[in-house]
């Protein structure tokens, strides 16, 4: 049988979007135009195509690789330079089941800010004695309990003191407490809505109070000096006054304090808005605040016998890498002003900190053509829905789908049904395997709770 | 008739009726090269899916868009050609 001829094959050109853009002369621009490319077609060696398909868009991924990892860099660093320390993970950061039972089985306690994260606490199977019960309100039933399952108590201000205080009368025995402090450590904003202020001897007189009622030890200090913390030496500063406060109350009362709270803030690699450069260049390495903090404590004059456990309540910076949201491009629009939109399906509703940070939008797939700056919004029929209000994209289609990161902290806890419902959520494993640790929401997940009454029914 | 406009294989655009200076995409430069050549604007779709490798349907909403766009920002304008310029 002969064989015909093939038809010519008539190879063209791959395609981009016909695009021009408008040189902006005079502005200062000393790295020059933008030529680098990237794109993200994988999250720990799974194909960004593959998680959409199978899970849908968007969609919250979480790394355990990462999340294992982060948690192994920080407590090296600080246990390398220091005998004693105990993290314990910010539930309130994430508090997926999934995510905090990876940080308990890697040996984290948890610190919870409500009875709501204490019960989830329980519910991992923390014991109370390795629950830090933290914030300004812990209402009391809650308190009774946390107190009866051992749990340490991180008492905020003086109607808690006295609240506390009855409780242990009530049982009859001497409870041990953390006082919560708050200080001038060199920063703005200052924070001293936490607790009780250390430098105009509130704190100290609060340690005597407590002492001469004779139902409370003083067990522990502790200060949150504040968020995303990029200067080390805030650190070294609030450590320092949390340990002549220690010493102070040792002189007093007799009473040698056995922890050392430094609390939360570490940065992560994310950026601000306004931030000049990125994040991820900016971040000081996790090192130095562990040497910040670690070496005020070993400067402080402890005896050896009674160096206190230094505790950290590490969120942030422990669980925001792990995290990315993949989402699809719904439309591309130019706005009257020229600009170029790209509107993706996950809005503020669950990139709530969109609000403070440039996430990184990463086309999962480079398409090649030329990156021109645009806004990414999101799908809610809001002006205020945006995701990204200004980044080089590359051109791209409905349906490609872009990966922001890094979106671990406070994204998950903080998202609502806010026109839309929420989405899945998958964990990676070690071996690779994907799991679903939360399906995408359905109309009775947010309609459920309400009643109607009785007049109103048809 | 776009004798202002001087365009380079590499996609620089200089307005000399502006004296404003642009970019364009490898396709951006395709189609304003057809334009400055002197090809009717109805031909831009049937010449783009000749020479790339796009769908007919989305190359007409492209250049539609793309021929608006031009027109925004002043680079053609209506009385460059006798004729509207649209795909």
């Amino acid at each position: 049988m002969s064989r015909l001829p093939k038809d010519p094959v008539v190879t063209r050109l791959p395609y981009e979007p016909p695009t021009i853009i408008a040189h902006k002369n005079g502005l200062a621009n000393k790295f020059g135009g933008q030529s680098a490319r990237r794109s993200l077609p994988r999250i720990e060696g799974v194909p960004v195509a593959e998680l959409v398909e199978r899970f849908g868009s968007p969609l919250f991924v979480f790394s355990e690789h990462t999340l294992r990892r982060t948690y192994r860099e920080v407590h090296r660093a600080f246990s390398l330079r220091y005998p004693k320390v105990q993290l314990a993970w910010s539930y309130k950061t994430n508090y997926l089941d999934a995510v905090c039972r990876v940080f308990h089985d890697e040996g984290a306690w948890a610190e919870v800010v409500s009875e709501v994260e204490y019960d989830m606490a329980r519910r991992n199977g923390v014991p109370g004695s390795q629950i830090l019960f933290n914030g300004p309100y812990k209402p009391e039933p809650a308190l009774r309990v946390a107190i009866e399952e051992g749990a340490h108590i991180h008492i905020d201000h003086h109607d808690e003191l006295y609240t506390v205080e009855k409780i242990a009368k009530e049982l009859g025995r001497k409870l041990p407490v953390t006082l919560r402090i708050n200080m001038d450590t060199g920063i703005q904003p200052r924070w001293d809505r936490f607790g009780f202020n250390f430098d105009n001897g509130e704190a100290l007189t609060a340690i005597r109070r407590l002492h001469t009622g004779g139902h409370l030890v003083l067990e522990g200090l502790h200060a949150h000096i504040g968020t995303f913390m990029l200067d080390p030496q805030a650190y070294a500063r609030g450590t320092a006054k949390l340990a002549e406060l220690a010493l102070a109350a040792k002189r007093d009362t007799g009473v040698a304090v056995k922890t050392i709270d430094l609390g939360g803030g570490l940065p992560s690699r994310a950026t601000l808005h306004g931030q000049y450069g990125p994040g991820a260049d900016s971040k000081p390495p996790v090192d130095d605040y562990a040497e910040a903090i670690t070496g005020a404590l070993l400067a402080a004059g402890f005896p050896q016998d009674e160096l206190p456990t230094l505790l950290l309540e590490s969120g942030r910076a422990l669980v925001d890498e792990a995290g990315f949201m993949i989402a699809s491009v719904v439309a591309n629009k130019r706005l009257a002003n020229g600009t170029r939109a790209v509107i993706v399906d996950a809005g503020v509703n669950v990139l709530f900190t969109s609000f403070w940070y440039r996430h990184d939008v990463l086309p999962a797939e480079d398409h090649g053509g030329m990156l021109e700056e645009a806004v990414v919004y999101g799908p809610l029929c809001m002006n205020i829905d945006v995701v990204r209000p200004s980044v080089l994209l590359p051109p791209l289609e409905a349906g490609d789908a872009v990966v922001f990161r890094p979106v671990g902290a406070y994204n998950v806890t903080q998202s609502m049904q806010f026109i839309r419902l929420r989405p899945a959520i998958v964990m990676i494993g070690e071996n690779k395997q994907v799991d679903l640790i939360r399906r995408s929401e359905h109309l009775d997940d947010l309609k459920g709770p309400e009643l109607l009454p009785e007049r109103l029914r048809p | 008739m776009l004798d202002h406009l001087a365009l380079s294989e590499s996609g620089f655009l200089f307005d000399a009726r502006t004296g404003l200076t642009y970019t364009l995409s490898r396709t951006g430069t395709f189609l304003l090269r057809s334009l400055i050549d002197g090809a009717d604007a109805e031909t831009l779709p049937e010449r783009l899916v000749a020479s790339y490798d796009v769908e007919p349907l989305v190359a007409r909403r492209d250049i539609e868009q793309f021929l608006f766009r031009l027109s925004d920002i002043g680079v053609l304008r209506k009385d460059d050609s006798d004729e509207e310029v649209t795909a």
